[in-house]
C-alpha cells in the first residue's frame, strides 16, 4: 500500500501543481500576518472566522481536493495507467485507500496546516483555536477527498459535477434553503471547528452541531469510499 | 519478350503551387474551430453538457424572470412588488456561471492541443503564434461575450416592449444598448484572457480550471476580506484583488449605478481593470509563443 | 499435448459496447507453449484479451483461468502477467523504479533479484536508471514486458509486445517469448503483423470481426480450406506442354502461364498433383527446375479468411 501511497503522491506532486497549492495556502497565513500588522476594523476572533469560513473552507480547500482528488483515478483513467494497479493480487480497498490518503496528504494536510498557522498568528498563539482549526479542515479534507476520488474514477466529467457542488450546491443553495446544510461538507468542517473550541466561530450562524459534522463527515468518508472500491471492482479499465 | 524504350517518372512530393488563402481566411478558420469546441458542436453529448449548462444557468434566469413579469403586469399590485433585477445587479448572479463556464471550457482550446503534440503542426503552417492564439481567444470571446450580453439584451427588449410607449423609451434609453455591450466587455474579456492565461500552463484541463476559479475566488474571498476588517489604503489595495468585485463595480460605473464600494472612482476601477487584462493578455501571448517553440 | 485441464477456458464469450458487437461467440481453450491470436485490427483481439484478464466484463458467457473465474477475483493476477496494448508508463520513474512498483504490488519476495533478472531477461540493465520519459518506444516497451513477468508468472498475455519494436528488439524479444513458452508457461500473444508471429507460435487463434474465423495450426487451417484450390508454381523446361499434360490429367482447377513463362497452377488435391507431376513431366521429357507452392503461408489463410474473397 505505501508502494500506491508514493507513487500517486508522486504523480499528484507535479512541479506546477505544487506552485499552485503553494500560493494558495500561504494566503490565509499572509492574512493572518497582515492583520497584526495593519490596522484593523475587527475583532481576532471575527477575522480568524472570516479567514477559516470564508476564505478556506469555501475556497482554498474545495479547490485544493478537487484539484488532487479528482485526479487520483482520474489521471490514471486519462493516461490508462490503471491497469498497472488492477491487475495485481491486491484487494480493491488497498488500491483506494492509499489514493485517497495520498491526496489529503499532497493537498488537505498543507491547507489545514496553513489554516492553523494563519488562525495561531491572527489569535496571538492560542495554540487550542488553532488546533481546532486544523483538525476541523483536516476532517473535510478527507471527506471532499472521499468524494472526489469517487467522482473522478466513477465519471469523466468529475470536474464539471465537482465545481457545481462546491460553488452552486455548497455556496449558494445552502445559504437560501436550510435543509442542505446537514448534506454540505462545508458545514460538518465548521461545526468540528466549532465543536472543539467553542470560542471558535462564534460570530457565525452555525445550523449544525459538533456531533453532526462529525458523523456527516464520517458517514460521506465511509459511502464514498465504498462506492469507489465498487466501482473499482466492476469498471471497465482502459 | 523485348523491352520496350519507355521511362516512368517518380514526382515525388510537390508543394502546393496553386493559389492560397489569405491570412484573415487562416484566422477565420481557427476562430471557427474554436467558437465550435466553446459550444460542444460536432462532438457528442457530453461535449456539450459543461457548456450549453453553464451558459444556461446564465441566461434563463433571467428570461424566468422576464416571463413571470409578463404574467404579473396585467396585475397591476403585484407588478409593483415584482421587481426585476436592474442591468448591473443581474451580472452579480451571472458572473458565477460565467466565471465557471470560462474556467472549464477555455482550456479544451489550448489544452489538447498540447497534450495530443499538436502545436508543432500548427507552427509548420503559415499560421504565426500570434494569429493561431488571437484567433482562439476572439472565439472564446465571442461565445462569452454572447454569454454575457443575451441576458441583459432579453431584459432590454423586455423593458422596451413593457414600457407604455416602447418608441420614446428607446428614445431615451438608447444608450443601454452600448453600455450593456461594454459590460459585456468587461466581464467576458478578462474571463477569457484569464482562463486561456490559466490553460497555456498546463496539459491537463483540471488544472487549468481549478487554477482559474483559485484565481477569481481566493481574490474574491481577499476583497471580502478586506472589506470587512480592514480600512483605508489597506482595504482599497486588497480590494482589488478580486477580480470579480472589479468587474462588477466596472459594469456598475458604465450603467452609472451606485458602485458598491465607494473608495475609488468608477473610472479608476474600470482602468485598473483594463490594465490587468492587458497584463494578462501579453502574458498569454508571450506563453504561446514559447509553446509554439517548443 | 499432455491430458492436463487447460491454462484458458472462454465459453462462448460475447461482449458488445453501446451497439458494437466487439466479441461474438467465441469459445477456445488455451494450454501451455506459445499461442497466437491473430487478425486484422478491429477484430475483437484485444476486446478478447482484456475479457479473459478480466479487466473487463462479457456481455455473455464465461472465462475462467486455471479453473478459476477471473473477474472480480483479484488473487489469480499472481499468476497472470498482462501487457496492455497501451504504451503509457509512469513517466517519471525510471525503468528500474517502474519494475520494482510492479514487483512490490505482485508481492514478489527476494525483490532485488526479482527486478534484476526481469530487467537482464529485456536486456536494458544499461539504461535501468533513466527516467521512462527519456526512453524509446522500443525501450518502453522491453521495460513493459520486464515489469509483466518480474513476478515469474505461469500465464503471460500479451497484447502486441513487439509493436515499435525494431527489427533487432524484435528477434530479441521473441526469442524471449520462445523460451519463457518452453519453460512451461502459457503465453498469448496477440498481433495484426504475420511475419512476428508465424515464427513464434504452435498454435493460432484467428479471429475476425469479433469472431473465431479459424484455430489450429496455421498449415493445417489450409488443409483444412479446402473449398479454396492451391496455387502451385511450376518452373520447367516446356511449361506449355506441361501444362498440356497436367490438364489431361484432370488434377487441375486452372492453368496460367505468367509473364515469365512460367506455371501456376490450381489444384484441389495437391497429393494427387504430387503424384501426377513426376510422371508427366517423365512422359514429356520435360524438366522441372522449381515446384513452390504459392499460398501456403499464412499470409494467404489470413488474407482468405479476413476478407473473404480468394485471390
Amino acid at each position: 500500500m505505501t508502494a500506491i501511497l508514493g507513487l500517486t503522491a508522486r504523480q499528484l506532486a507535479g512541479s506546477r501543481r505544487v506552485w499552485l497549492v503553494l500560493a494558495l495556502v500561504s494566503l490565509p497565513v499572509l492574512a493572518g500576518v497582515l492583520f497584526r500588522v495593519a490596522d484593523s476594523t475587527t475583532t481576532s476572533a471575527e477575522f480568524a472566522d472570516g479567514i477559516t469560513a470564508s476564505l478556506i473552507a469555501s475556497g482554498i480547500l474545495p479547490l485544493v481536493m478537487l484539484l488532487f482528488a479528482t485526479s487520483a483515478f482520474g489521471s490514471e483513467l486519462g493516461d490508462r495507467t490503471l491497469s498497472y494497479l488492477v491487475l495485481k493480487p491486491l484487494p480493491r480497498w488497498r488500491i483506494v485507500a492509499p489514493k485517497l490518503f495520498a491526496s489529503v496528504l499532497v493537498g488537505g494536510l498543507p491547507v489545514a496546516l496553513s489554516g492553523a498557522l494563519a488562525v495561531a498568528i491572527i489569535e496571538n498563539g492560542n495554540a487550542r483555536a488553532a488546533a481546532a482549526t486544523g483538525v476541523g479542515l483536516l476532517l473535510g479534507a478527507f471527506a471532499y477527498a472521499a468524494t472526489f476520488t469517487w467522482a473522478g474514477l466513477a465519471t469523466r466529467h468529475a470536474l464539471i459535477f465537482g465545481l457545481i457542488y462546491v460553488f452552486i450546491w455548497e455556496a449558494v443553495l445552502a445559504a437560501y434553503l436550510d435543509g442542505i446544510r446537514f448534506l454540505s461538507v462545508r458545514q460538518f468542517t465548521l461545526a468540528v471547528v466549532a465543536g472543539l473550541n467553542s470560542e471558535r466561530l462564534d460570530t457565525l450562524d452555525l445550523s449544525l452541531g459538533a456531533s453532526a459534522g462529525v458523523v456527516g463527515a464520517c458517514i460521506v468518508i465511509v459511502a464514498f469510499s465504498a462506492l469507489t472500491v465498487r466501482k473499482l471492482t466492476r469498471i471497465d479499465v482502459p | 519478350m523485348t523491352t520496350r524504350p519507355a521511362e516512368i517518372f517518380d514526382l515525388g512530393y510537390r508543394g502546393w503551387e496553386g493559389q492560397r488563402t489569405s491570412r484573415w481566411r487562416r484566422r477565420h478558420a481557427i476562430w471557427r474551430d474554436g467558437v465550435r469546441i466553446s459550444l460542444g458542436l460536432g462532438r457528442g453529448v457530453g461535449a456539450k453538457f459543461a457548456s450549453w449548462v453553464l451558459i444556461g444557468l446564465a441566461l434563463v434566469p433571467m428570461v424566468v424572470l422576464v416571463v413571470i413579469s409578463a404574467f404579473l403586469s396585467p396585475a397591476q399590485e403585484a407588478a409593483d412588488e415584482f421587481e426585476l433585477p436592474s442591468y448591473a445587479d443581474y451580472y452579480d448572479w451571472a458572473l458565477v456561471p460565467l466565471s465557471l463556464f470560462a474556467a472549464v471550457v477555455a482550456p479544451l482550446l489550448l489544452c489538447p492541443d498540447r497534450r495530443d503534440g499538436v502545436l508543432a503542426l500548427y507552427a509548420a503552417r503559415p499560421i504565426t503564434s500570434t494569429d493561431y492564439v488571437g484567433s482562439l481567444w476572439t472565439a472564446f470571446l465571442t461565445v462569452c461575450g454572447a454569454a454575457a450580453w443575451l441576458p441583459v439584451l432579453v431584459l432590454f427588449t423586455w423593458n422596451a416592449l413593457d414600457a407604455s410607449s416602447p418608441d420614446s423609451w428607446l428614445r431615451d434609453n438608447w444608450d443601454i444598448a452600448p453600455r450593456s455591450m461594454g459590460a459585456a466587455a468587461a466581464v467576458a474579456v478578462p474571463l477569457t484572457t484569464l482562463s486561456l492565461l490559466a490553460a497555456s500552463f498546463t496539459k491537463r484541463r483540471a488544472y487549468a480550471a481549478v487554477a482559474t476559479l483559485a484565481v477569481l475566488l481566493v481574490g474574491s474571498a481577499v476583497g471580502g476580506i478586506a472589506e470587512d476588517s480592514f480600512k483605508g489604503a489597506v482595504a482599497d489595495v486588497l480590494s482589488l484583488a478580486s477580480l470579480s468585485e472589479v468587474a462588477t463595480d466596472t459594469v456598475r460605473w458604465l450603467f452609472a449605478d451606485e458602485p458598491q464600494t465607494p473608495p475609488r472612482p468608477g473610472w479608476a476601477t474600470a482602468l485598473w481593470l483594463a490594465g490587468v487584462t492587458l497584463f494578462m493578455a501579453v502574458w498569454l501571448l508571450q506563453r504561446t509563443r514559447q509553446l509554439v517553440r517548443e | 499435448m499432455n491430458g492436463a485441464q487447460p491454462t484458458i477456458v472462454v465459453d462462448s464469450v460475447s461482449r458488445w459496447f453501446a451497439g458494437v458487437v466487439a466479441v461474438s461467440g467465441v469459445s477456445l481453450e488455451i494450454e501451455p507453449g506459445v499461442t497466437a491470436l491473430l487478425g486484422p485490427n478491429g477484430a475483437g483481439k484485444t476486446t478478447l484479451l482484456r475479457a479473459i484478464a478480466g479487466l473487463i466484463g462479457t456481455s455473455q458467457g464465461k472465462v475462467s483461468i486455471f479453473g478459476e473465474p477471473v473477474r472480480g477475483n483479484p488473487s489469480l493476477y499472481r499468476r497472470i502477467g498482462y501487457m496492455t496494448e497501451h504504451e503509457s508508463v509512469y513517466d517519471f520513474l525510471t525503468g528500474r523504479q517502474f519494475v520494482d512498483l510492479n514487483a512490490r504490488l505482485q508481492g514478489v519476495e527476494d525483490l532485488e533479484n526479482a527486478v534484476a533478472r526481469a530487467i537482464e531477461t529485456v536486456d536494458l540493465v544499461g539504461a535501468q536508471h533513466r527516467r521512462l520519459h527519456e526512453y524509446s518506444r522500443g525501450m518502453r516497451q522491453r521495460m513493459r514486458l520486464a515489469a509483466t513477468l518480474v513476478h515469474d508468472p505461469p500465464l503471460l498475455l500479451l497484447d502486441e509486445p513487439l509493436s515499435g519494436t525494431d527489427p533487432v528488439q524484435r528477434l530479441h524479444l521473441q526469442d524471449v517469448i520462445r523460451d519463457l513458452g518452453a519453460q512451461g508457461r502459457t503465453i498469448v500473444v496477440s498481433s495484426h503483423i504475420l511475419e512476428e508471429i508465424d515464427q513464434l507460435a504452435d498454435r493460432i487463434h484467428l479471429m475476425v470481426s469479433g469472431k473465431l474465423a479459424a484455430s489450429g495450426d496455421y498449415r493445417a487451417i489450409r488443409q483444412q480450406l479446402n473449398d479454396r484450390p492451391f496455387l502451385v508454381r511450376i518452373d520447367s523446361s516446356k511449361a506449355r506442354e506441361l501444362a498440356a499434360g497436367l490438364l489431361a490429367m484432370e488434377v487441375l482447377e486452372s492453368v496460367e502461364i505468367d509473364r515469365e513463362g512460367h506455371l501456376r497452377v490450381r489444384s484441389r488435391d495437391v497429393a494427387a498433383l504430387q503424384r501426377a507431376l513426376p510422371s508427366v513431366a517423365a512422359r514429356l521429357d520435360i524438366r522441372l527446375f522449381r515446384v513452390e507452392p504459392l499460398d501456403d503461408s499464412l499470409e494467404s489463410v489470413f488474407e482468405y479468411l479476413a476478407t473473404g474473397s480468394a485471390t
